[in-house]
């Protein structure tokens, strides 16, 4: 799947339910409250119980730890056949012209598991990108549900590939299908390109869909009515859905709060033209999240020295834990913000959402159908992940700016400008034991191929490898002891 | 379980041809033996109609795809390398009562036996330098949505005769003004023998080598498709090639989109900030002047794109003015070949 890699991938981000049925509101309002349609991000001053810092901006999430929200309960098996089968994506590539464009690259029949086969608006079936296409990796031969692309190509111009499929589309229905999906794609498209394959542009590909739609009614607008993001999106490396049992809050400024289900479709702007069909799709949402809130870490597959692994957990509950959480029965994961003046790494992917057009969005997801249930409610620093399964979502930090564990431990080695070396995930040689993390090359500052979209260059706005310090004081035994532990999370 | 980590590749390294023999179906003996016969396989579909799109009434057509590689000695006994790639069309039509085909001339917008995509290779392995000799039909492209008249690029002769063998394919192509090709291609035999007459710098050379054939028939590729690409492939160094290709859908609506790569030895290495900027001089209907640049390229390419060498007949409904398959002067010498894209080393730029 050379090509679809590609094509989908960077295509939908979204949910899209073409039948008809005019179910109004989920049943399942287990949910304790939903904040109302017209609440701004600021209501609850209740959030930030344990902030430790109090912003000035109250439509801001306070620092400190992130209060629990209930969450709708679903069904995890059947969120697993959502996820792979329904239609919360209902614009792409008629099948047809997908299946041709595979023949002719000689790849497999299958779809790619990243794909759907759904029907579109003219009954004919299309095939879209599923979550997978960002949140799936196939890891030494096995599809690793959850863990986040870091190979998904996003540095070409989607557009230009979603045209070029247009050169095949025939008839009404197919010239249709294709039209819709690739108007969107076209507007879209300045906005989620990125100078270096891995990484993502998610969060800039919401930004510009909610640009494109109706606060009340989620019509498409083919003229943007908000300000449109930055057309150098800020590079996210996709974390790993695992992570979900234990996140109070979504996303790595923890702005999705109280109800997760109806965030994670957040997704659903590309085609989702109606508010019937969102509530088509938020009817599975509860059963997809409980889905990804079972999923567990892959183990570390290669060997580990256990009596090491012992000596560097006693270093992660002295540096560690107290943000990371204990995983020797020590304090819970703390779900702790820490404010960017204290973490100091690239602070872009943060302003980009707290400055004043990130207040746009935020406000038009609190007045939309989504704010009925969730809140959209950035904080002014990043969220200490849960460790879980580290040793596997290689490269490090929310912008994926460090290759490896062993450079995280030790900033002062970690590189500058590097080079992906990795062309097979399946490849247990392509995954270095040493270091833990994909293999890669350093590169010399300023002297690389520009096009070359493998080169990681923290030198970037926004790639900046910068922060995180912990750790550098460690002495080289004891990091090799704490890295050895970090193997079994 | 798909290669869901291999590192994906976009269509940026699809070939034009790819996508519009994408419905051909390849021949699995890849032999020429028993030619007459698989067309008469390949035809229990006879409602296929060619292209209802082009507004023109159209039968039932085959398409033909043919490459044809060759190593040949010149008189001098130097080796030459040499790939001819054709996009051929007939009209094939049942005879009753029999399941061998008959080739039938046609009303098509095609002449029946004309080569609408023709693209050769000369290596020379001496200077390490290859020339390419690019003509294509508009039509064969989605170029252009109707033509009055069929664009001939030389003349070709099919002939079968039914019984698989003795098949005999000449082609004759005097619109390259270079060059002039002419060879049997005996379908029997797996291997051909090569005659062949180069015309460089007004000298004749007789070439004589053995090759072989490739060939594929199908159904007509999809050419109707809401989006018109155009590509420019310039040979700029030994196995290094620029590729430049440009979309634009056929309602006139929607974004005009431009990629780009760089193929060296078979690796393709996009580029960033590709630009297509086109000049039409006054009393041409198509651009005369397409200038490519991109980010890491040290300087603009310009293609001229003489008026004789492409169907200029070939017009939409709607009075749409069609781009074309780019061709460039050869820069070198600053003197017009019409269709020849000449290599020319230039100098990539890192940074
Ligand atoms: C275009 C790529 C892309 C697609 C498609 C996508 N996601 Fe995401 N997802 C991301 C990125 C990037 C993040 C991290 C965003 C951030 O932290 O700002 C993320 C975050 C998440 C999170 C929160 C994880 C955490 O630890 O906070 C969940 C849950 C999630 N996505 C679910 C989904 C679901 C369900 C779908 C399908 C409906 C989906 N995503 C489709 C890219 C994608
Ligand atoms: C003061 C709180 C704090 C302490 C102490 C701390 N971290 Fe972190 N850690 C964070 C924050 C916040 C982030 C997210 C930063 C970002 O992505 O920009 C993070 C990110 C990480 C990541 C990257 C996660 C990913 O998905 O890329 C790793 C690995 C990590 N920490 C390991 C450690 C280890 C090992 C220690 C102990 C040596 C440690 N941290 C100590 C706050 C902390």
């Amino acid at each position: 799947m050379r090509l679809f890699g590609v094509v989908i991938t960077c295509l939908i981000l979204s949910a899209c339910n073409n039948t008809d049925t005019t179910q109004t509101t989920s049943g399942k309002s287990n949910i304790g409250t939903s904040a109302s349609a017209s609440a701004s991000a600021s209501a609850s001053a209740s959030l930030g119980k344990e902030a430790e810092l109090e912003t000035s901006d109250s439509w801001l999430s306070p620092l400190g730890s992130v209060p629990e929200y209930s969450q709708r309960p679903g069904d995890a098996q059947r969120g697993r056949e959502a996820l792979f089968n329904e239609s919360y994506v209902n614009c792409g590539i008629p099948e047809r012209v997908f299946r041709q464009l595979q023949t002719s690259f000689q790849t497999s029949n299958d779809l790619p598991f990243s794909t759907n086969r759904v029907i579109g608006k003219t009954g004919i079936p299309v095939v879209s990108s599923n979550c997978l296409s960002c949140h799936g990796t196939s890891l030494f031969g096995e599809l690793v549900i959850g863990l986040g692309n870091e190979f998904a190509d996003f540095t070409q111009n989607p557009s230009a590939l979603v045209e070029r499929a247009g050169a095949l589309v025939q008839g009404a229905q197919e010239v249709a299908e294709w039209e819709r999906f690739a108007d969107r794609i076209a507007a879209i498209a300045p906005y989620i390109q990125m100078e270096t394959v891995g990484v993502n542009p998610a969060k800039n590909l919401t930004f510009a869909l909610i640009a494109h739609r109706d606060v009340d009614t989620h019509e498409w607008l083919p003229e943007a009515r908000l300000p449109l993001p930055s057309t150098q999106p800020p590079p996210i490396s996709v974390p790993p859905w695992w992570r979900m049992s234990k996140k109070h809050a979504l996303f790595n400024l923890a702005e999705a709060r109280e109800d997760h289900a109806r965030m994670m479709l957040a997704a659903s702007m590309l085609c989702a033209d109606s508010i019937a069909e969102l509530d088509n799709i938020d009817q599975y949402a509860p059963d997809i999240r409980a889905y990804l809130s079972s999923l567990e870490p892959p183990a570390y597959p290669f060997a580990i020295d256990t009596a090491l692994a012992d000596q560097g957990q006693v270093e992660y509950e002295r540096l560690c834990a107290d943000c990371h959480g204990s995983h020797a029965g020590g304090l819970p994961y703390p779900n702790r913000l820490i404010a960017i003046e204290d973490i100091k790494t690239d602070p872009e992917v943060m302003l980009s959402s707290t400055d004043e057009r990130g207040k746009r969005y935020a406000d038009w997801f609190n007045q939309s159908w989504f704010g009925q249930r969730s809140l959209a409610a950035p904080a002014l620093g990043y969220i200490a992940p849960p460790l879980d399964g580290i040793w596997a979502t290689a490269p490090y930090l929310h912008n994926g700016s460090v290759p490896t564990l062993a450079a995280l431990l030790e900033p002062k080695t970690r590189p500058t400008v590097w080079r992906h070396l990795v062309t097979d995930t399946n490849d247990p040689e392509s995954y270095n034991t040493q270091d833990l993390g994909w293999r890669h090359e350093r590169l010399q500052a300023g002297s690389y191929d520009l096009n070359d979209t493998r080169v990681y260059d923290t030198n970037r706005l926004g790639y900046a490898n910068s922060g995180h310090t912990m750790g550098q004081e460690l002495s080289p035994e004891q990091r090799l002891a704490l890295l050895e532990y970090l193997k079994t999370l | 379980m798909t290669s869901g980590g291999v590192l994906p590749q976009g269509l940026g390294n699809v070939d034009v041809l790819a996508l519009l023999s994408s419905s051909v179906i390849s021949d699995p003996e890849r032999g020429t033996a028993d030619l007459n016969n698989r067309i008469a396989d390949s035809y229990p579909n006879p409602s296929l109609q060619y292209a209802t799109q082009y507004y023109a009434l159209q039968p039932a057509y085959r398409f033909e795809y043919w490459v044809l590689a060759a190593m040949v000695r010149d008189p001098n006994s130097q080796q030459w390398r040499w790939q001819e790639d054709q996009f051929v069309r007939f009209g094939v039509k049942a005879r009753d009562g029999t399941n061998h085909a008959a080739v039938e001339q046609s009303v098509s917008a095609w002449e029946f036996g004309s080569i609408v995509g023709h693209q050769s290779t000369t290596y020379d392995f001496s200077s390490a330098r290859s020339e390419t000799f690019v003509q294509a039909d508009r039509l064969a492209l989605g170029f252009a949505e109707v033509s009055e008249n069929s664009m001939s690029i030389g003349s070709t002769e099919l002939q079968v005769d039914g019984s698989g063998c003795n098949s005999v394919m000449s082609i004759d192509s005097p619109a390259a003004q270079h060059q002039s090709l002419q060879w049997q291609v005996d379908t029997c035999v797996e291997s051909l023998l090569i005659n062949d007459t180069v015309f460089a710098s007004n000298t004749a050379s007789v070439l004589n080598g053995v090759g072989w054939v490739n060939h594929s028939y199908g159904q007509l590729p999809n050419q109707a498709g809401a989006v018109f690409i155009e590509r420019s492939v310039i040979h700029i160094a030994p196995d290094q090639q620029l590729i430049v290709e440009r979309s634009r859908r056929r309602s006139g609506q929607g974004p005009v989109t431009v990629s780009g790569f760089i193929k060296r030895a078979g690796v393709e290495q996009r580029l960033r900030g590709v630009q297509w900027q086109e000049e039409q001089l006054p009393g041409n209907r198509f651009p005369t002047m397409i200038t490519i640049s991109a980010d890491g390229l040290a300087e603009a390419w310009q293609l001229n794109v003489p008026a004789d060498v492409l169907n200029q007949r070939a017009e939409s409904p709607a009075g749409q003015q069609h781009g074309v398959l780019a061709t460039s002067t050869a820069p070198d010498n600053n003197e017009p070949r019409p269709g020849i894209v000449t290599l020319y080393p230039r100098t990539l730029v890192g940074s």
